[in-house]
């Protein structure tokens, strides 16, 4: 089972209802593989049109009540952009699934990190933000698809899973955790007939004099609680570290045996891996930065996430980047010589 | 004195803020008598567009959805699919069905989506100003074809009824239009119909409706009416383009 | 210890599913494992590759750019990945099907006639499950019996008819290897320790 068909079938086990996508490399194994089972599991399956209108049937169905979910891979949400800024807007809760390839533009199909920016800063128009979780194998792509939905609905909000090509493509072993469903609170809001209620109303506009201020003092509030009660992290033997890495996705699969490797022959080196990409860990990096010890930042793009490491260290603790853009894949060896240059000084 | 003509209980008792000689106060009442005439209330969830008739969720005493313009049909794609009990109609004007969203409308139309679709087409850009629609008519003045729709620039009236006609999917396709009282009956008549295509699963059905917006036709109602009917309704016919009757189209 | 290894030919010789049941044996020891294919565009040309690491520990990337080992099927497969091969790494192929223009003498290499052991079971097209076995009987990455249990659970219903056959060549594959690495101390011949299973896990 591929990555990306692990993810898949954790949606359906999470209970997805509804899925819309559009083919592009390198995540077509996702709509592939639910078009094969989501039926078969009382779901809808639609190749759209557009990942325009897969995104909108997404938001229809979310309007609905259903669990709902996209995928895409980098292009393809820069489309989808619009409509996770009119989910946001109007609280509706979808996961939508980005599997990064290199850009910009058509870019190539190699693996990427090129689309953090555009993940945790909003993306769209408007202020918002979306909980963003970043696998790195393929046990994460199904525990994090899990609790993607989960957030969705507790926050009404979109969720997004930031992959890349070598995560869909891969298949390694991995365990198939059971999902469990929390105690979420009933969709009251949803669409479906007013029988003994007065209608509902799911919408993103609000004209009325200081309306749309209050309502994205809302969302400002919801966000909050998110950094407050939502960040996901791993550390790695950061204790004595005199430099850490910090890495997300498969560049920390990368920069971890790179790591270890040191580790052995005895540089005090760790690894910091922010699970979750917003909320970002910025209270736990801060609380580990101090002038005897540096961050390096190691990305698959010219550097973006290095942004949010030296606001979280603000000033603290030097901060610097290695990265490689355009769809090409560091190797452990590299980096493992860049990091020893930088511990030996 | 008793009175004979009240408002439908699926439209809100509350002014509906559209411009004096505009047909969406006639097509909302339309649909919302309808609407009761079948008893669905309860079962119908609406959809608002990006346009003037945005606020159709203030005036709709039944579930709302606002999307993004152009989208209504994907929207409504998902919502019918997830919920097929309800009943789903979309509310479009030219711009938001004929212009950006003509995609979304091709393909819900030839997937047989079981959705109503309500057309507006007042062949212009109502609340942003007065631009060209694509259905403008040809030499027609609007605020960004001030010498008049040239075609060799700006392409022609596009007739979405007899395009979507030539669909596979499509059960109901016609037009129609508000001008007179003859046409308004016509137009309850054929609204009801596409509710019911959707209560009998027949899929996918659209009324596109002629429409004056004297505003920025600048014209009086009455200008404006006489004005649809010498202009508009030369260019685009009214009538029924397709009526393929099909039966019990389910849906996973 | 980790094994790197690339295996590699043209569209429609079974390099995939090479790659797919050495990491489905390698998964069935408890070993880590990650397999990773080429993937979009590149497929199109006509050539196909995949990636597969078995290690006792948490695997890093699984895109790798120097194998340990390499199994190539066509020229041109051996002109894109000769010369990436580590040194003292081992090199298999099919010398009918492949003709290195200048070997390497830093490398080991393992030849079997997969094409004819296949051919002689009436199945040209199964060379990659002969390859298979000789690169069991050459690196003892998997255990023989891994391998063909995973054969066994990876072939569908509707192509139960072949699996015998392709289980037969897999073993004659095995047997052609001349120079054979001795199975590890304690490990009877084809079947490797089992291993306990860890794998990395979500840490919140």
């Amino acid at each position: 089972m591929k990555g990306n068909e692990a993810l898949a079938e954790a949606a359906i086990q999470a209970g997805c209802s509804f899925y819309a996508g559009y083919p592009i490399t390198p995540q077509n194994e996702i709509p592939e593989y639910l078009s094969r089972k989501l039926p078969a599991a009382g779901g809808t399956f639609i190749q759209a049109e557009s990942e325009v209108a897969a995104i909108n049937m997404v938001y229809g169905a979310s309007a609905c009540g259903a669990r709902a979910m996209t995928s895409s891979s980098s292009p393809g949400i820069s489309l989808k952009q619009e409509g996770i800024s009119f989910l946001a807007g109007a609280e509706l809760p979808a996961v939508i699934v980005n599997m990064q390839r290199g850009g910009p533009g058509l870019g190539n199909i190699s693996a990427s990190q090129a689309d953090y920016f555009q993940a945790v800063k909003g993306g769209g128009h408007g202020d918002y933000r979306m909980i963003v979780y970043a696998p790195y194998n393929v046990q994460e792509l199904w525990d994090l698809t899990l609790l993607a939905f989960d957030k969705a609905d507790e926050y009404r909000t979109p969720v997004m899973v930031l992959g890349d090509g070598i995560l869909g493509q891969m298949m390694e072993p991995f365990e198939p955790t059971p999902y469990v469903r929390p105690l979420l609170p009933e969709k009251t809001w949803a669409l479906g007939g007013c029988v003994n209620r007065q209608p509902n109303v799911v919408r993103s506009l609000y004209m009325a004099d200081g309306e749309l201020e209050r309502r994205n003092g809302l969302l400002q509030e919801k966000y909050r609680t998110m950094k407050a009660r939502d960040v996901l992290y791993q550390t790695y033997d950061v204790g004595d570290a005199e430099l850490i890495v910090v890495s997300f996705g498969i560049a920390a699969r990368i920069a971890i045996a790179a790591v270890r490797k040191l580790r052995e022959e005895g540089w005090k080196i760790g690894h910091f891996r922010p699970v979750t990409l917003f909320p970002f860990p910025e209270r736990q990096l801060r609380e580990l930065a101090g002038p005897d010890r540096r961050f390096m930042t190691v990305e698959l793009n010219a550097g973006q996430m290095v942004e949010d490491v030296r606001l979280a260290v603000n000033g603290r603790s030097d901060v610097l980047f290695y990265g490689r853009p355009g769809g090409a894949i560091m190797t452990p060896e590299e980096l493992y010589e860049r990091l020893k240059d930088e511990l030996k000084g | 004195m008793n009175k004979t003509i009240d408002r439908s209980p699926s439209l809100k008792k509350v002014p509906l803020r559209y411009c004096p000689g505009c047909g969406h106060i006639i097509i909302h009442r339309l649909i919302a008598e309808v609407i009761d005439a079948l008893n669905i209330r309860e079962r119908t969830i609406g959809i608002a567009p990006v346009g003037c008739a945005v606020f159709a969720y203030d005036y709709f005493d039944i579930d709302m959805l606002e999307v993004a313009h152009g989208r209504p049909p994907a929207a409504a794609t998902g919502m019918k699919r997830v919920r097929p009990d309800s009943i789903v109609f979309s509310y479009q004007g030219d711009g938001d069905l004929a212009s950006i969203g003509t995609a979304e409308i091709v393909h819900a139309a030839n997937r047989g989506e079981n959705i109503s679709v309500f057309f507006v087409n007042n062949a212009t850009y109502g609340m942003t100003g007065g631009q060209m629609a694509p259905t403008t008519l040809r030499g027609q003045v609007t605020t960004t074809t001030p010498k008049g729709r040239e075609t060799g620039t700006a392409g022609y009236p596009l007739h979405v009824a007899e395009m979507l006609a030539a669909l596979e999917g499509p059960s109901l396709i016609a037009r129609t239009a508000v001008d007179s009282p003859a046409n308004v009956k016509t137009t309850r008549d054929l609204i009801e119909r596409s509710f019911r295509c959707q209560l009998e699963n027949k899929g996918f059905s659209m009324i596109e409706i002629l429409s004056a917006c004297p505003t920025n036709w600048n014209m009086t109602p009455s200008q404006s009416t006489i004005w649809l009917r010498e202009h508009m309704m030369n260019e685009f016919k009214l009538g029924v383009f397709r009526d393929a009757g099909k039966a019990n189209v389910t849906r996973g | 210890m980790e094994l790197r290894i690339i295996i590699a030919g043209s569209g429609g010789q079974g390099v995939l599913f090479f790659g797919k049941l050495l990491a489905y044996a390698a998964m069935i020891e408890g070993r880590e494992v990650s397999w990773f294919p080429s993937y979009g565009a590149e497929m199109r040309g006509g050539t196909a590759n995949c990636t597969v690491i078995i290690s006792d520990s948490m695997i890093g990337s699984p895109v790798i750019r120097n194998p340990d080992v390499l199994v190539v099927m066509n020229d041109a497969s051996y002109q894109r990945f000769a010369e990436k091969l580590s040194p003292g790494g081992i090199l298999i192929y099919d010398p009918s099907a492949v003709h290195p223009a200048a070997p390497r003498d830093d490398i080991r290499t393992v030849t079997t006639a997969a094409g004819e052991l296949a051919s002689a079971m009436n199945s040209t097209i199964r060379a990659n499950m002969a390859l298979l076995g000789a690169f069991i009987a050459a690196t003892r990455a998997v255990g023989v019996h891994a391998a063909l249990r995973a054969l066994d659970e990876n072939t569908p219903a509707h192509r139960r008819d072949l699996l015998t056959i392709n289980k037969d060549i897999m073993l004659k594959g095995y047997d052609s290897v001349q120079n054979k690495t001795p199975a590890a101390p304690g490990v009877r011949e084809g079947i490797a320790l089992s291993h306990k299973r860890g794998r990395p896990g979500l840490i919140a």
